[in-house]
């Protein structure tokens, strides 16, 4: 998958192009509405995800040129502005999803793998790891062939692993997933715990593998 | 507190009065001393009179108490000299002032005593009529200067009082706030000027400070966001020791936290700015089932029962972000200061919305849980923006939001 991230922040763009170039996605980065407007003339991206405060430009403008250019291209937008308004003018113009700053990268890949699914994968839709399979036209997971009966919020959780598979992912950016920007209770990792440990339960009821590890304090991971 | 009015009343009574104390006292003076002279001129003349009948006639003439003739030896001869006596008036059965002239003179070689005199009831008489006259002028002065003086000063201050009224009126939140009456007094007019570089300043002041809320929250985000993401990268890294991890741990932590933080109060801020304009029919009672589901675990934790009482056809005009935030903030707090095994009930019915849970007594008084970052509980998960932000909602909608306990029976009713 070819990406375009279009971003003045130098740090900001380093860590969300590592972070997605491990994930396994092509990226190409973009620091200036100028070199942004050059990209988009030259080449074709299947995503790209958009900084609306640029130094030289407002990113809204951006979009029709995108839209003119990469119609394809599904289209995320970033902001530090977490302004309603930019976000309804976004998404009229033709944004996909809208995140604000600051951000998980875990949520930043999970988005860009849901918009990807949206818009490549229409009808057919199955992520695949081992023995585990989802289906997110659907929303079932099976394991070795056999449907697990999980919760809405089980399924979330899983999915948000199997997107970001060998990956430390933090319990605050599983609980931002779950329950949003403003998760209320001081025990929401209590609550991620014991989701966490239903997973797993229904997982090796099936005969699955717990490919769920605990990584110190900090998070689980998913992977072999 | 005196009014103005009042002061200037009684300084002018106090003023005129004292002015009128001392111009009767001076007339009355300068009065009496005419007087006793007009009537020492009247007894010296009666006397001269009196001597030149004598002389002619060589009659002895008394008319007492009012001349009174005698013979006298010729060594006793005295100079003209006035006084004043009383004497018993026997007809009238009184005592009666007298002026009195005692002198001699000596006519057709026989040396007679004179007492010439005269009432000074005329005097008195006129006196008093001068005094009165004095107090009622006085009076009727006064009463003048009180009713001009009211008059005048209703008119006159009238621009005052309009000015005072608009004053009343403002509110830092209305940026076109200017006062229009200076009822053309320069005073006034300064009044006016002065009040309005005043206001303006406040509400400019008031502006900026809304803003730097607002413009202080975005600066944080994007390094915030570069802070998170790069220690979301150095989790990842492989060979952490356990301490590291701990550390890099609390160092996110942090950083969520301050995000979140940043987040709640740039929200406020929005709200603040009414920057949620775009409103839509509202479903509650599905916003609130949704935040059930979502709060379902920490319902189920604490064995709490949750009765929605819903009337149907309750519909409601506001923006769907705030609505869910007021749910959202509402509900989490009901269901975070429940008893155990407690049960909260949520009352839904066209134009209200009441929310009641059981749990400990309040601490302090019930208006300081909607102040910022005010917390009940020293849990550090919150920042105390949670019912702030409902009341900032409720400003922005003027919505009508009460808080009550009684018997551990908390209960949030918003009049929509």
């Amino acid at each position: 998958m070819k990406i375009l991230i279009i971003e003045d922040e130098k740090d900001l763009l380093e860590a969300m192009s590592g972070y997605l170039t491990l994930q396994g996605m092509l990226c190409e980065t973009a620091s200036t509405f100028f070199k942004a407007e050059d990209s988009l003339s030259d080449y074709n991206y299947d995503i790209i995800i958009l900084d609306l405060t640029l130094p030289d430009g407002n990113g809204l403008d951006l979009i029709s040129l995108i839209k003119e250019r990469n119609s394809k291209a599904g289209l995320l937008i970033v902001s530090a502005r977490n302004s309603l308004d930019d976000k309804v003018k976004g998404l009229d113009l033709g944004a996909d999803d809208y995140i604000t700053k600051p951000f998980h990268l875990a949520e930043l890949n999970s988005r860009i793998r849901s918009l990807a699914r949206r818009r490549f994968f229409e009808g057919k839709n199955e992520l695949t790891f081992n023995e585990i399979t989802i289906n997110t036209d659907f929303l079932e997971v099976a394991v070795n062939g056999e449907l697990l009966d999980l919760t809405r919020k089980e399924y979330d959780i899983l999915l948000y692993f199997m997107v970001n598979r060998n990956r430390v992912i933090t319990r605050e950016s599983i609980a931002e997933h779950i329950w949003g920007d403003n998760s209320t209770f001081a025990d929401n990792f209590d609550f991620i715990y014991s989701h966490i440990k239903n997973i797993r339960k229904k997982i090796e009821q099936k005969k699955g593998e717990n490919y769920l590890h605990n990584i110190y304090g900090i998070g689980y991971k998913f992977s072999e | 507190m005196m009014k103005l009015l009042q002061k200037t009343n009684r300084a002018y009574f106090i003023l005129s009065a004292s002015a009128f104390a001392v111009a009767g006292l001076v007339t009355y003076l300068v009065l009496s001393l005419f007087l006793e002279s007009q009537l020492n001129e009247k007894l010296a003349d009666t006397k001269d009179h009196l001597i030149k009948t004598i002389e002619l006639s060589g009659i002895v003439y008394n008319d007492p108490p009012y001349i009174e003739v005698k013979e006298e030896p010729a060594s006793s001869e005295i100079k003209d000299f006035y006084s004043d006596t009383i004497l018993f008036d026997t007809s009238e059965k009184e005592s009666v002032p007298f002026r009195q002239l005692t002198g001699t003179a000596s006519i057709n070689s026989k040396n007679y005593k004179i007492i010439i005199r005269n009432t000074l009831i005329e005097k008195s008489d006129f006196l008093l009529t001068i005094v009165l006259t004095t107090v009622s002028l006085f009076v009727l002065l006064l009463l003048c200067l009180y009713f001009i003086n009211k008059k005048l000063s209703k008119r006159i201050w009238s621009p005052f009082y309009s000015i005072l009224n608009e004053l009343k009126k403002f509110s830092p939140e209305n940026s076109s706030f200017a006062l229009t009456t200076s009822g053309g007094i320069e005073e006034f007019e300064e009044l006016k000027i002065t009040m309005n570089k005043l206001t303006a300043k406040v509400i400019s002041d008031y502006q900026v400070l809304k803003r730097f809320t607002e413009d202080a929250s975005h600066e944080i985000q994007t390094p915030l966001s570069i802070v998170q993401s790069k220690l979301e990268s150095l989790i990842q890294e492989p060979d952490l020791t356990e301490m590291q991890a701990a550390q890099i741990q609390s160092a996110y932590s942090a950083s969520v936290r301050l995000a979140k933080l940043t987040r709640s109060m740039l929200f406020l801020a929005r709200i603040e700015n009414r920057q949620y304009p775009e409103s839509e029919e509202i479903d509650l009672e599905s916003i609130i089932r949704s935040h059930i589901e979502l709060f379902s675990e920490a319902i189920r934790g604490k064995s709490l029962s949750v009765e929605i009482h819903s009337a149907s056809g309750c519909s409601l005009n506001a923006n769907v972000f705030l609505a869910e935030s007021l749910i959202q903030n509402l509900l989490g707090n009901a269901i975070k200061h429940s008893f155990s095994n407690s049960s909260i009930i949520i009352e839904l019915k066209q134009g209200s919305l009441e929310i009641s849970n059981n749990g400990a007594p309040l601490q302090v008084e019930s208006r300081k849980l909607f102040d910022r970052f005010y917390k009940a509980s020293s849990s550090s998960d919150s920042f105390g923006l949670g019912l702030s932000i409902v009341m900032e909602i409720c400003k922005a909608y003027n919505w009508h939001i009460t808080y009550t306990v009684e018997n551990n029976l908390h209960k949030v009713t918003v009049i929509f």
